[in-house]
């Protein structure tokens, strides 16, 4: 007979290191997600800040437009590879991968906390390889460590926000084929109407109050002045906070609701 | 008449020498199974037989047409069922073997009569209407097995019908296989299972490392390992003892506690218990049992065909208390 | 019933590649993400490119709308050759190649219905990105004939495209890996490019590269017959026909190669 006190017990911080450790594993070892991941954002980086940059900043230098574009290069990695999240997910919800979990002692967050924090490690990578070689290219910190230290943050609490959401939809959705090719569309206008690759005053007036409620907006404004200065980083923070704890707790509370729905 | 003929089949893959001279004779109206492991180079002859590849050496004849000289006209002679499923899931049932017909220039109505007509014949009219990628597995590999059919073709090729089927699925396949040889189709199918070998051939030629290492019915394959055996389970107390005893009139072979010796026949057993009685020898367990194509393998090969197989070699005989 | 009821089928080149090219339609038509590639991205770069430099360019002194309409439309073109890629790498992974290529019917019919199919698909892509075009301003300012030239070098670059990425679709046949190497060919190739901005942007040493590129020089072409002004009108239309044409001969000697090779 088997003891009460041998036997497995879920925990919340074992269960979810456990699973964490197992997205970011598969993560690394598909092409397709290091592509996504790591490729994608730096090939947009040299090859899209070296064609706009005349275009947008006749007067600057390359370099000052590699200055503008990083932040928004970097968090374009981001958010295009939480597409492969929407994926994973959705891949472990149709194989029975899910379902063996549910069947398992484990807390019940953690399959979720799990695959949103081998995202966070996942965005980290994106971040540290698209700024690298941005500084190959010219781009500087000029406000220290805690500049750099914000500037590594706020991407990844965005990155966070969007995880939640990713998941929630590989949840629901029934094709994940025809769910990725709306969100890319989807991303794609996210991701350009905001002030990433010109200034607001260059977008169409009707533009520009959706580029400044956009979290991209918010987000790379923010890295911008944590890596050079500028106007106060302070609103752009809150926001970006504001639209990660947002979709953190809609969509959370809609995957943890519609995984317990399936069981 | 013969409607497959092959001789000195050699294919290599770079370092892999697929083939190695497999010589292959069909006849018409016949089922041959194809048996080998996982690699042993099933789907390379049959790749070469359905024109898919062209042999480093070797000839190939089917339905008396060279196929490596004239590939175009065998193609008019011979369906392939692959171990993939050539199905469009985006496609209904019907609509997927109208495409096929279409092909092989039935013209439109013609495409349709003959799909309703198979789609009836492998018990898929309910499901016409459906598309392919909602069918199970075993659907599936019914309605491919009917798109390799339209054409009426001499000889069907199949490659491993039914790995991965679900033993009704796999019930339901070997009947639409039996009806179409009844119709006079000769088949040639590939089978890493040695029960479904014995359980549809008419005869089994037996690959393995690129060569056929034997070829014959399901009986005359069986016979060559020496015919069946009597099995007795005894007690650790009294097996040598129960050893020495048969061994005075037969040769044994030991494992642990079971005792296999040649069998002529019922006879054998019942002389096998009596001995053990006329010494106080309780069998714990006795059985005749007759030797399965894994013996077979064992036997041609020295090593067992695979260890994924379910072992099917569970005595046919009483167990006594 | 005996079994030789019907003559031995003889191969039509033409009416193989109808069947197969209706086959591959349909199952385009069915699925989301092919509409979606189709149709709504086209439409969403067209929007996203015109919105955010429009600005920009109108300063820089181009006409936007007449600049970036037929470079979304050689960019759908790609998209069609992606698709292309994918499909024939499905193809070729699953059983479909070997049983075609195991049928008594025309050698080139499965290759060049994938071909005709994604022109149709191209085609498609083209009338709705012009329709839209003419709603941000983009107008043909020449006459009839020049619009039928513009269709015609628009879907012989796609059929070039196409022609090549099926190429790559058959001899690699694993989806995930002809996504990913079709990828890595897009970007450089669309980007490296006077597609979205003229040639003279990019770093002197850039510029030949950009310049003579094929995907200019095409997109060259197009901008000459839909667009007044444009010196050596026959020289540019010439230099993106030889372009075209020996792509297209090139890629269409080793497709059904490729197709032949396929395991
Ligand atoms: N296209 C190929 N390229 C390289 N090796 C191959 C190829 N096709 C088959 N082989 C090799 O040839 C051998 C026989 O393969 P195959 O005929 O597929 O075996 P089976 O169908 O009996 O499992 C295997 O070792 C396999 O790895
Ligand atoms: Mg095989």
């Amino acid at each position: 007979m088997r003891n009460h006190d041998t036997a497995p017990h879920p925990s919340l911080w074992t269960d979810t290191a456990v699973l964490a450790a197992r997205s970011a594993l598969l993560m690394a070892r598909s092409p397709t997600t290091l592509l996504m991941a790591a490729a994608f954002p730096v090939i947009l980086l040299c090859l899209l800040s070296v064609s706009f940059a005349k275009v947008v900043m006749p007067d600057a230098s390359y370099a000052h437009y590699i200055d503008y574009t990083v932040p928004l290069f970097a968090t374009m990695g981001i958010t295009f590879a939480t597409l492969s999240t929407a994926i994973a997910a959705h891949t472990d919800r149709t194989t029975g991968f899910d379902d063996r979990l549910r069947t398992l002692p484990i807390s019940p967050i953690a399959p979720l906390a799990g695959r949103i924090i081998a995202d966070t490690i996942r965005n980290l990578a994106t971040l540290l390889v698209v700024t690298v070689v941005g500084i190959g290219l010219g781009f500087r910190f000029t406000e220290g460590i805690t500049g750099v230290i914000g500037y590594l943050v706020v991407p990844l609490i965005y990155g966070f926000g969007l995880a939640w959401f990713m998941v929630a939809i590989a949840l629901s959705a029934a094709s994940a084929e025809s769910a990725v090719a709306v969100l890319n569309a989807v991303l794609l206008v996210l991701s350009f109407l905001s002030t990433g690759f010109v200034t607001i005053g260059d977008l169409p007036g009707w533009a520009q109050p959706v580029a400044e409620a956009n979290p991209i907006t918010h987000v790379i404004e923010a890295m911008r002045t944590f890596a050079h200065g500028g106007e106060p980083a302070g609103l752009h923070v809150l926001a970006t906070l504001g639209w990660a704890l947002g979709l953190t707790l809609l969509a959370g509370y809609t995957a943890v609701r519609v995984r317990a729905r399936q069981a | 008449m013969l409607v497959v003929e092959a001789e000195g089949l050699h294919k290599r893959f770079g370092e892999v020498e697929a083939l190695r001279g497999v010589d292959l004779q069909v006849s018409e109206g016949e089922i041959l199974g194809l048996l080998g492991p996982n690699g042993a180079g099933k789907t390379t002859t049959i790749n070469v037989l359905t024109t898919l590849i062209r042999p480093d050496a070797g000839t190939a004849r089917v339905d008396g047409i060279d196929v490596i000289a004239d590939p175009a006209a065998a193609r008019g002679r011979i369906g392939l069922t692959g171990q993939f499923a050539a199905l469009d899931d985006g496609l209904t049932a019907r609509e997927n073997l109208v495409l096929f017909g279409r092909l092989l220039k039935l013209g439109s109505a013609g495409a349709w009569a003959r799909a309703d007509e198979l789609l009836t014949e492998f018990g898929l009219a309910e499901v016409a209407h459906r598309r392919t990628g909602t069918f199970s597995g075993g659907m599936r590999r019914r309605l491919d097995l009917a798109a390799s059919m339209i054409g009426r073709p001499r000889v069907l090729f199949l490659d491993e019908p039914t790995t991965g089927l679900d033993p009704h699925s796999r019930n339901a396949l070997w009947e639409a296989v039996r009806s179409l040889r009844a119709e006079g189709t000769t088949i040639v199918l590939t089978t890493q299972y040695l029960a479904e070998a014995d359980e549809l051939a008419d005869r089994i030629v037996v690959i393995d490392h690129g060569k056929v290492i034997a070829d014959g019915t399901a009986h005359e394959l069986k016979q060559r390992t020496g015919g069946s055996t009597c099995q007795v389970g005894v007690a650790e107390s009294t097996v040598d003892r129960a050893q020495r005893v048969l061994a005075e009139r037969w040769e044994v072979s030991r494992d642990e506690l079971l005792l296999t010796i040649p069998a002529a026949g019922p006879q054998t057993l019942v002389e096998v218990l009596r001995l053990l009685d006329e010494h106080d020898v309780a069998p714990t367990e006795v059985g005749l049992r007759q030797p399965t194509l894994d013996d077979v393998f064992l036997a041609l090969t020295g090593r067992a065909s695979n260890p994924a197989t379910p072992a099917t070699e569970t005595p046919a005989g009483a167990t006594a208390p | 019933m005996s079994p030789t009821l019907i003559p031995t089928p003889q191969p039509s080149f033409v009416s193989d590649t109808a069947q197969l090219a209706g086959r591959h339609l349909r199952l385009m038509s069915r699925r989301p993400s092919s509409i979606i590639g189709a149709i709504v991205l086209p439409l969403v770069f067209a929007f996203l490119f015109f919105t955010v430099l429009n600005g920009v360019m109108e300063r820089a002194g181009v006409d936007y709308a007449q600049y970036v309409i037929p470079a979304v439309v050689l960019q759908a073109m790609f998209f069609s050759a992606i698709s292309a890629s994918v499909w024939a790498a499905e193809d070729a992974s699953g059983g479909m190649s070997a049983r075609l290529r195991s049928m008594p019917i025309s050698r080139t019919a499965p290759v060049l219905s994938l071909l005709v199919g994604e022109l149709v698909r191209a085609l498609l892509s083209l009338v709705v990105l012009v329709i839209a075009g003419y709603g941000f301003g983009f107008r043909f300012e020449r006459g009839a004939g020049y619009v039928l030239l513009f269709v015609a070098l628009a879907i012989g670059c796609a059929a070039a495209a196409c022609a090549g990425y099926i190429v790559l679709g058959f001899a690699i046949a694993k989806v995930e890996q002809v996504q990913a190497i079709g990828g890595l060919l897009y970007y450089p190739l669309l980007l490296v490019s006077n597609l979205f901005v003229p040639a003279e942007a990019f770093p002197g040493w850039l510029q030949p590269l950009v310049e003579n590129q094929p995907v200019s020089r095409i997109a060259d072409a197009l901008r000459a017959v839909s667009t007044l002004g444009h010196e050596d009108l026959g020289r540019t239309i010439l230099i993106a026909v030889l372009w075209i044409a020996g792509l297209l001969t090139a890629f269409t000697f080793l497709a059904p190669r490729a197709f032949g090779r396929v395991r």
